[in-house]
């Protein structure tokens, strides 16, 4: 499990942002390419509704991600393409962002990498999950002490890949692996709010609305 | 390369050292000290079909098998059909061997930001499936490997040109939940000649198959092994894949 930190804004133009983020880190910018696709469990979960029966069993949504650029195209239309398997896939279920009063978004991430399959969407068939959506993550990173900021943009399959919004889109975030690691938390958090005091004027980091990182799904 | 692996159920503790003597007495390569963990997982009957009642819904299994020789990895196959092989990305560990392309492709997908459960975590698939997949899988059995030993040895007169044979042994005691279960004995025939030629035809695959099963059986009865199941099915016979093979195998020889 990865406890992550993160605070997030979003800009129309990234030229003045990217020379900022470059003389303020002093590297040049790490080229970010994702292609994710999103899966949900083919079946309801409904458990057995007794009185004084309390459930706290989730079902979630995961996320499988790779590396994969602007030439790719759609996958979902077509299941059988070998282009599911020949590659290295992290599969991620993300819980619901941590309640409270907090200066950064404090978000569990549960993840494993896939290094082989023969037939992986044959495996997340049997595991009990289908594929939903999938979109593409394309812009830099840069990595400042223990954050890593993310600048990009998402696009999505129209006959092509589109934009699926024109802002690019800011995410400052720190990993923290273990979850009684509060040092790190804490160094995480002061990191973090040093670097929005930082960039404010620039943009604006800020927390993201909390219900829309949820990774559960809802049966009702 | 051909695995299979004979489970002792009636293992008595002289029948284990009375093999280790047998073995010793080869003057084996040493391979160290092992474990292994196999967890059984059955699915959740309450995720099901709108029209469908829990007691209709088929019983489907999933394993994740974990060996301390392939650290980090865990093997997982569900409904004897389907496999997976899943790592922690250890950073450290991945750059001391930056040339394979194995682990340049982890690398490169590293790079790009695609997996964030990097450095000191232990997590593996297996905790993800427990803490977060409740709805679909419940944990049924988990089986333990202990105390348990690896060998090469090299065997004269079981083929025509005079020449040894090489096998890697390993042994291990099993626990279900604590309690002894039986000995097992994962028997790998190592031959050289399989390994150099990967193109070869699916007639050419169940030739040499047959032949490494063979020689385990001979191996088998030369050396008076106890009687157990001997398992060395595999998961596709179109498509040999070493890891989800032993994966298969040793499932179905810790049935308990």
């Amino acid at each position: 499990m990865v406890q992550q930190l993160s605070l997030y804004s979003a800009t129309r133009s990234a030229d003045v942002l990217l020379i900022t983020l470059e003389s303020l880190t002093g590297m040049r910018p790490q080229p970010m390419e994702q292609h994710t696709v999103v899966l949900r469990p083919k079946f309801p979960f409904r458990p057995e509704q007794k009185a004084g029966k309390i459930n706290q069993i989730e079902s979630y949504r995961i996320r499988m991600t790779r590396k994969g650029g602007a030439e790719d195209r759609e996958l979902m239309s077509d299941l059988q393409s070998p282009r599911w398997n020949n590659c290295i896939w992290t599969l991620q279920i993300a819980d619901i962002p941590a309640a409270g009063k907090r200066s950064v978004l404090v978000q569990n991430l549960y993840e494993t990498t896939i290094v082989q399959a023969d037939d992986i969407l044959g495996y997340m068939d049997e595991l009990g999950y289908m594929p939903e959506t999938e979109y593409w993550v394309r812009g830099v990173r840069f990595f400042y002490n223990d954050v890593i900021i993310e600048v990009f943009r998402v696009y999505h399959w129209k006959e092509q890949q589109e934009l699926l919004d024109p802002k690019y889109q800011v995410r400052c975030l720190v990993n923290v692996a273990r979850l009684n690691d509060l040092d790190s938390v804490a160094r995480g958090t002061k990191q973090l709010e040093a670097l929005k005091t930082e960039l404010s004027g620039l943009i604006e980091l800020d927390l993201y609305e909390r219900t829309s990182l949820d990774g559960r799904v809802n049966w009702n | 390369m051909q695995n299979s692996v004979l489970f002792v159920q009636n293992a008595t503790p002289t029948t284990i050292t009375t093999f280790h003597d047998l073995l010793s007495n080869e003057l084996p390569q040493s391979l160290g000290p092992w474990n292994f963990e196999l967890k059984i997982f059955l699915n959740n009957k309450f995720s099901r079909p709108a029209n469908f009642e829990p007691n209709q819904i088929a019983n489907r299994y999933l394993y994740t098998l974990q060996l301390s020789y392939y650290s980090n990895q865990t093997i997982s196959i569900i409904n004897n059909s389907k496999s997976i092989i899943t790592k922690i990305p250890n950073t450290g560990t991945l750059f001391n061997d930056s040339s394979s392309p194995e682990n340049s492709a982890l690398i490169e997908h590293i790079k790009h930001g695609c997996a964030n459960n990097m450095g000191t975590t232990m997590e593996n698939f297996e905790r993800l499936i427990t803490k977060k997949l409740a709805s679909l899988w419940t944990v049924k059995q988990t089986i333990k490997g202990e105390g348990g030993y690896g060998y090469i040895i090299s065997v004269p007169g079981l083929n025509e040109n005079g020449q040894n044979e090489k096998f890697r042994l390993r042994t291990s005691n099993c626990f279900l939940h604590g309690l002894f279960k039986g000995f097992l004995i994962e028997i790998e025939h190592l031959d050289d000649e399989i390994q150099q030629d990967d193109n070869l035809e699916r007639n050419g695959l169940i030739v040499k198959f047959t032949n490494s099963i063979n020689k385990i059986k001979s191996l088998i009865d030369l050396y008076k092994f106890p009687e157990g199941n001997l398992c060395f099915n595999v998961l596709n016979e179109t498509k040999l894949d070493y890891l989800s093979d032993l994966c298969q195998q040793y499932c179905d020889a810790l049935q308990f």
